[in-house]
């Protein structure tokens, strides 16, 4: 049996992951702190060949996601509650699973007059969450909230050792998982209020991509069909006497 | 391949609101004591095929899984409270508030809304009401025959009756205001109805507790700003564009797989 064709197939379902990818990207296109995902793809050999053995090993195209955590674009709109963090860092907000950290800062008050993102998830500051009376709300660089003047809480705004071990979820959120929370260095982040990080999506590249996989498809299914061919022709002619 | 169809589906259906809330905020560029809208939106679910950090062999770890996102969805459709521009009117009732607060309202069934619009009207009684014949609360009657209405920043009303050289003080415009005001609900009629999430209002007098001044012979215009709007439009349309684009590279890609061996 011809094995290459095994490697044209997964090519093929390579290629179908990276266009998963590069749509979920360009769905999430307006989507304000989401960080573009990238799928990776890696040759695994199989088998293990031996030297000078006069076996081709079968390359298998595999894969890996990854997250782009680059700066998205400040986009202002004024809107005192929103905030954007520009510089690597995260905010943390309370779930019900526990902590988790986004980047999406267009926050708002819930009823209980605590801050709190569009779903209600409350954010969590260095003194626990952070309720803001009604009036002028500031919000200074290093995360600092006032209201009328007043400090009320200051944004806890957090890095990880490895970004790429966190685990996406719904909601523009991040799950760190095992790996502890360190608060940013002051100075390497800074909260920008009045403005909301946009989605660090390219659609131009994201365009590219979409022809690039669509032809790469095209290209593993041709090669797999002449694959097969030649395994006809072999079946069909080679035994004919 | 079918899964990426489905998510760039959901991609078109964002771009669609957010088109609808754009549309909506145009629509009332003159509408007085307009509040704008955005479409907020947030990613869907994830499949996860292989964790992050789980472990490889028994002394390493996968640096990064396999996550495959599944699109977008909206996260809320949030009112911005920003201060709109301020338009000269020098009609007497056309009143505005510099900052935070809202006119009560109270409609045919009894129950209170809330307005930012202060082009306010008489009835046949002499009363105060919204373009919409709602009666103003508390409820402020202008004698017939008063010469001039004059509001104060603190919102005390008083008319010069004919005769009388002193004006006198007939009643005491008062607004309200939220812990949370995105939290209202719109009821359209330019009038906000309070939920559970904008929290109970705080009634008291202009200029006091936070609540703004009014300023007499002015009306708030909307918050929306065309060019802002525009731009956002622009970036919806062609979100949109990329979107449907990728609903195509899904379909050719099903096309080359269903054409093998034919």
């Amino acid at each position: 049996m011809q094995t290459g064709i095994y490697s044209a197939v997964s090519g093929g379902l390579a290629a179908q992951s990276r266009l998963d990818a590069v749509a979920n990207n360009l769905a999430n296109a307006s989507t304000p702190g989401f960080k573009a995902e990238r799928f990776v793809q890696r040759a695994d050999v199989a088998g293990n060949p031996a030297p000078r053995a006069p076996v081709v090993s079968t390359s298998i195209a595999r894969g890996r996601s990854e997250t782009d955590f680059s700066q998205g674009p400040l986009e202002h709109t004024g809107n005192p509650l929103d905030v954007a963090l520009s510089g690597p860092g995260f905010l943390v907000v309370a779930t019900d699973r526990g902590e988790r950290l986004t980047r999406r800062g267009n926050l708002g008050l819930d009823a209980g007059g605590f801050l709190s993102t569009s779903d209600g998830l409350r954010l969590q500051g260095e003194g626990g969450e952070i309720s803001v009376p009604a009036g002028p709300v500031a919000i200074d660089p290093d995360g600092t909230v006032r209201a009328n003047g007043q400090s009320v809480g200051k944004l806890r705004v957090v890095t990880v050792q490895d970004p790429a071990q966190l685990v996406r979820e719904s909601g523009t959120l991040f799950a760190a998982g095992s790996q502890p929370l360190t608060s940013a260095a002051a100075g390497d982040v800074q909260v920008v209020q009045g403005a909301v990080e946009g989605a660090n999506v390219s659609p131009v590249q994201g365009l590219v991509a979409l022809i690039d996989v669509m032809r790469g498809f095209e290209a593993y299914v041709r090669a797999a069909e002449r694959l097969d061919q030649t395994t006809a022709r072999a079946i069909t002619e080679v035994g004919r006497v | 391949m079918i899964r990426a169809l489905y998510t760039a589906a959901t991609g078109l259906e964002a771009q669609t609101l957010n088109i609808d809330v754009i549309a909506n905020n145009l629509a009332n560029v003159s509408t007085s004591g307009f509040k704008k809208s955005r479409a907020d939106f947030e990613d869907l679910l994830y499949q996860t095929l292989k964790e992050p950090g789980s472990p490889a062999t028994s002394t390493t770890q996968v640096p990064t899984g396999i996550q495959v996102g599944l699109g977008v969805r909206p996260a809320a459709v949030q009112r911005v409270f920003l201060q709109g521009d301020f338009n000269q009117t020098t009609n007497p009732l056309d009143v505005a508030i510099q900052g935070d607060g809202f006119f009560q309202v109270t409609l045919l069934d009894g129950s209170t809304a809330y307005t930012r619009s202060g082009a306010f009207k008489l009835d046949s009684t002499g009363t105060i009401v919204t373009s919409d014949g709602d009666l103003l609360t508390p409820q402020i009657t202008i004698p017939q025959g008063a010469d001039s209405i004059t509001v104060g920043a603190d919102g005390t009303v008083s008319v010069t009756l004919p005769g009388q050289s002193a004006p006198s003080q007939v009643g005491q415009m008062q607004t309200a205001r939220f812990a949370n005001a995105p939290g209202l609900r719109a009821e359209g009629r330019n009038l906000f109805v309070e939920t559970d999430t904008s929290g109970s209002p705080q009634v008291g007098s202009p200029g006091q507790d936070g609540l703004g001044e009014l300023a007499q012979g002015f009306l708030e215009g909307s918050n929306v700003s065309v060019v802002e709007e525009l731009v956002a439009m622009i970036t919806g349309q062609r979100a949109y564009e990329v979107n449907a684009r990728a609903v195509s590279a899904a379909d050719e890609m099903l096309r080359t797989a269903v054409a093998i061996g034919r």
